[in-house]
């Protein structure tokens, strides 16, 4: 149950990310809400500070998104290596209510879209619409008010199996 | 000593000189190598598209073990968004059905004018294409390609340049093939290029992706007579499709002309590869090496110049 806990926030981010190249029957354009997922999870881990998710980690990936999706190599790695980034920053100054935690999340999630959107018109050498991108942070953000509460209610869990071990482990 | 340890871990975590996690070299390292890659692929570097469609192909098993869980979920959504339109869908099918009763009739009566005709004139039958209807089994319509994988390839006879067609119409062909999956690439890729007739005039153009739900028709002859609600099929030029599969209808007014495609690409579940082989591969070798060799001297040029990716 260890080893379940520790590979807990590395195992989220790689579902998530497999699941956003998985044909759910989404319009192309609504389907950039589904590589904005494992934002959700990279922050949230991130500023746990219990949660082991190290940063090869996520790039790998970013790296494996960007295979499957047949996109450019390396877009999706600097995204969520952006994510990253942005949680680390967060952390360091961490919100006390939860009202300020979700102003936080959200803002993370905004600024994430935004390097997204600047990357792929960088890639283009064009202004791309942003309405797309716009759409898909607020739905992201709208799925992160639920997404949060169940990783932190499955790493709890997680958390107490574990622990439930260690003490089998003591009284021997 | 069991306390002094305790003591110690107490003062190692509580020292901290701030909180939160820090940046550590390893990360600026990864930046720079995803950044080398992104910039690789705006190059378009050989290398690259070939790794990653292996890449692609080894991760194929997983895709296929991701499905099995996700087809509940992806039967409810289906299942909800039929629900929602089943009204207007009941609605248009009964007016649609009206319509074809008529032609019905009129359909059989052709159909038995065109037998007679042909076997007083000795046509020689069309040419069947054998088919083979494949799960998708990934999505990668996003900001940068519009295209879908399938699983079926090599091992199933699939070929590149394959057309892939559903039950409404082309959705694409086959543009990438290995041993157990294909790549189709849809017909609203930025580089996907279709010939096309348009309307009851047979009006030559080219459909051309543009990432967008509705591709551009581009290369118009001046002064062609085209209208919205023209029907619009491929015309067979330059032999990479078969002539008459339907692709839409003309939509958006004849100043930037598009297509509203039948098929419903974002919701492709299963597709049919038909196993059409261009026609003109043997002709067109033929016809160059006649005329190196001095035998014909009027060799056609061909129709349409050699198409690039739009920018």
């Amino acid at each position: 149950m260890k080893w379940v806990r520790a590979s807990l926030p590395v195992l989220s981010v790689a579902l998530l990310s497999l699941a956003a190249a998985l044909p759910w029957g989404l319009a192309a354009e609504d389907r950039f809400v589904l590589p904005l997922l494992p934002v959700i999870a990279i922050y949230h881990w991130t500023l746990d500070p219990d949660a082991w998710l190290p940063d090869w980690a996520i790039f790998l990936a970013g790296l494996m998104l960007d295979v499957l999706t047949q996109g450019p190599l390396g877009y999706w790695a600097l995204v969520y290596l952006c994510a990253y980034a942005v949680a680390m920053l967060v952390s360091r100054r961490p919100a006390a209510s939860a009202l300020g935690r979700m102003a936080t999340l959200a803002f993370a999630i905004v600024a994430v879209t935004g390097f997204a959107w600047l990357l792929a018109s960088l890639y283009f050498l064009q202004l791309l619409r942003w309405q797309p991108y716009a759409w898909s942070a607020l739905v992201t953000i709208i799925l992160a008010f639920a997404l949060t509460p169940f990783l932190g209610i499955t790493w709890s869990g997680a958390k107490s199996a574990a622990r439930g071990m260690r003490l089998t482990r003591g009284s021997q | 000593m069991t306390q002094l340890k305790d003591h110690n871990l107490f003062l190692r975590r509580t020292d901290r000189e701030a909180p939160g996690k820090h940046m550590r070299p390893l990360l600026l390292l990864l930046v720079f190598v995803a950044s080398g890659l992104l910039l690789l692929s705006r190059l378009d570097h050989s290398m690259v598209s070939d790794v990653r469609w292996r890449a692609s192909t080894w991760l194929s098993p997983v895709l296929r073990g991701a499905l099995i869980p996700a087809e509940p979920v992806r039967e409810i959504g289906r299942s909800i968004s039929a629900q929602v339109d089943l009204s207007h869908e009941l609605e248009r099918l009964r007016q649609e059905n009206q319509k074809l009763e008529s032609w019905k009739w009129r359909a059989q009566q052709l159909e038995s004018k065109v037998a007679d005709l042909e076997a007083l004139a000795k046509t020689v039958p069309e040419q069947k294409i054998d088919f083979l209807t494949s799960r998708v089994i990934a999505d990668s319509s996003g900001v940068f390609v519009r295209s879908v994988t399938i699983d079926a390839g090599r091992k199933r006879n699939v070929k590149e340049g394959y057309p892939v067609i559903n039950g409404d119409g082309l959705v694409g062909r086959i543009v990438d093939v290995a041993p157990a999956v294909s790549r189709v690439l849809l017909a609203t890729d930025l580089n996907s290029r279709i010939p096309v007739r348009i309307g009851p005039n047979a009006v030559r153009g080219i459909l051309a992706g543009d990432n967008s739900a509705r591709p551009r028709l581009i290369y118009i002859p001046e002064g062609a007579n085209i209208a919205n609600g023209d029907d619009v099929a491929t015309s067979g030029v330059g032999g990479v499709f078969p002539e008459g599969l339907r692709l839409g209808t003309v939509v958006g007014g004849l100043s930037d002309p598009r297509v509203a495609l039948r098929a419903d690409l974002d919701r492709l579940s299963y597709v049919s590869v038909l196993f059409f082989a261009d026609p003109f591969r043997g002709v067109t070798g033929d016809l160059s090496q006649r005329k190196v060799s001095g035998e014909a001297h009027n060799a056609i040029p061909p129709v349409y110049p050699r198409l690039r990716a739009a920018p």
